[in-house]
């Protein structure tokens, strides 16, 4: 058996005190759901001390608030697949939910863990790139709201400082023109080649707002600018969507790794762009 | 540390080190081998056990994370009734080889029928979370699909 090798072990049974741990305690590493640290131990990383936040219960909600959805970083990633709040407001943020890892790691795994992770193939990470979130850190000495797309800094890398927790994602609700597209190596329990998230809006027949977000073709999950760019104001036809969806080249840097290469990953970036944002212009409702 | 935990209905208190996982203390504390080691990563599925009724996989389940918490095995499904309709489904069909997955399999198949999951792109999605590696899936998905009609017909 690979054995887990031993560490302090601190349990945090509210916020409070799990930002006084974080602050006080040695070389502190942050335990929600587990999925990614526990595997990540046994291939050798040796964290010194482990503050254990699963436990806290005031971080695990969905809620509309001040205009906000705001989610609390414990929510299991099972919980945003079924909220009805996640379905009417951020509808591409459940699709990539019900088409993550397995039941198993569902109902454990967190939307905290799967952000500060910072996976590139983190897959709640394009939608949310697409609503403009925001996350809450907060520390022992008060709290800061990011940008989502400011949070990732590199694979495995966040801005999250020393003492500082990811409490709460926070984004304006999103309308119907949402959709989540991701292609792994089999349909279900796969990490994805290239992950897509597309957010649209349609004014007087022409492309508003448009989001465009990719997993898995970057060092970190990023947004496609210049297509955003090149589609806002532009008539959502089939032939807009195709010579738009080549831009996409413009801001991803995919690389060959055990799941695919570099080459192929850029071939099908631009399929399943046109494919989300073709989806996600039928899903408007006109409202 | 000591760890308290219900399994199967009774509530046990054993010790544990911290890093240490649920998997251990069920197997090797409590002698509850249904609950196989596998992949030790949260990729195969075959240490499924229902944590506060939900499924997940006990080799990511930190000892301390234990405590205090509810964990059914198929050792606490063996009276229960659906529990005996999929596996004598599973026994009619064959769909149990090496046997080494069939617990989880059936930990998984009881889930999904008492959430009321009613469609085949439903079960094998449900289903995915274990690896079967006699590759006897279609056995297995012809099992719980058979038990789901019965129980939508009932």
């Amino acid at each position: 058996m690979r054995v887990i090798p031993s560490f302090e072990y601190y349990r945090a049974t509210s916020l409070k005190e799990a930002l006084k741990l974080l602050s006080t305690v040695e070389e502190p590493t942050v335990i929600a759901g587990g999925t990614d640290l526990i595997p990540a131990m046994r291939d050798g990383l040796e964290p010194r001390s482990i503050v254990d936040i699963s436990g806290v219960e005031e971080l695990k909600y969905v809620k509309r608030d001040d205009g906000y959805i705001k989610i609390g970083c414990l929510t299991t990633i099972s919980t945003l697949e079924s909220s009805d709040m996640i379905q009417a407001y951020a509808y591409s943020l459940a699709e990539a939910s019900r088409l993550m890892a397995s039941i198993q790691v569902r109902n454990k795994a967190t939307i905290g863990g799967n952000l500060c992770n910072a996976s590139p193939a983190a897959d709640t990470a394009p939608p949310l790139l697409t609503y403009d979130a925001e996350v809450v850190l907060a520390s022992a000495s008060g709290s800061r709201i990011v940008k989502l797309n400011r949070f990732f800094e590199g694979p495995k890398k966040t801005c999250l400082k020393k003492g500082e927790l990811l409490v709460e994602v926070r984004f304006k609700p999103a309308g119907s023109g949402v959709c989540f597209m991701k292609l792994g190596r089999r349909t279900s329990f796969t990490i994805s080649i290239v992950s897509v998230a597309a957010k649209v809006e349609v004014e007087g027949g022409r492309l508003k707002n448009v989001r465009i977000a990719l997993g898995s073709v970057a060092p970190m999950p990023v947004r496609a600018l210049r297509l955003e760019e090149y589609l806002e104001g532009k008539t959502p036809t089939p032939e807009n969507i195709s010579r738009a969806a080549k831009l996409v080249l413009e801001d991803i840097s995919p690389i060959t790794d055990v799941r695919s290469t570099a080459e192929y990953r850029k071939r099908v970036s631009q399929v399943l762009v046109r494919d989300a944002l073709m989806r996600a212009v039928k899903r408007v409702r006109e409202e | 540390m000591k760890v308290r935990l219900n399994v199967n209905g009774t509530w046990f208190e054993v010790e544990a080190h911290e890093y240490e996982t649920l998997l251990e203390i069920l197997r090797d504390r409590l002698d509850i081998t249904s609950v196989k080691e596998g992949c030790l990563r949260g990729e195969c599925g075959v240490c499924t056990v229902l944590l506060d009724g939900r499924p997940v996989n006990s080799c990511l389940v930190l000892a301390p994370q234990a405590d205090g918490r509810e964990v059914t095995t198929l050792e606490g499904l063996l009276h229960d009734e659906t529990m005996k309709r999929i596996q004598e489904t599973f026994a009619r069909n064959g769909a149990v080889q090496c046997g080494y997955c069939t617990p989880a399999m059936l930990l998984v198949a009881w889930y999904l029928v008492k959430s009321g999951v009613d469609s085949l792109e439903e079960i094998k999605r449900y289903m995915s979370g274990v690896l079967c590696r006699c590759t006897g899936y279609v056995s297995i998905i012809r099992s719980v699909a058979q038990v789901v009609d019965e129980m939508l017909i009932r």
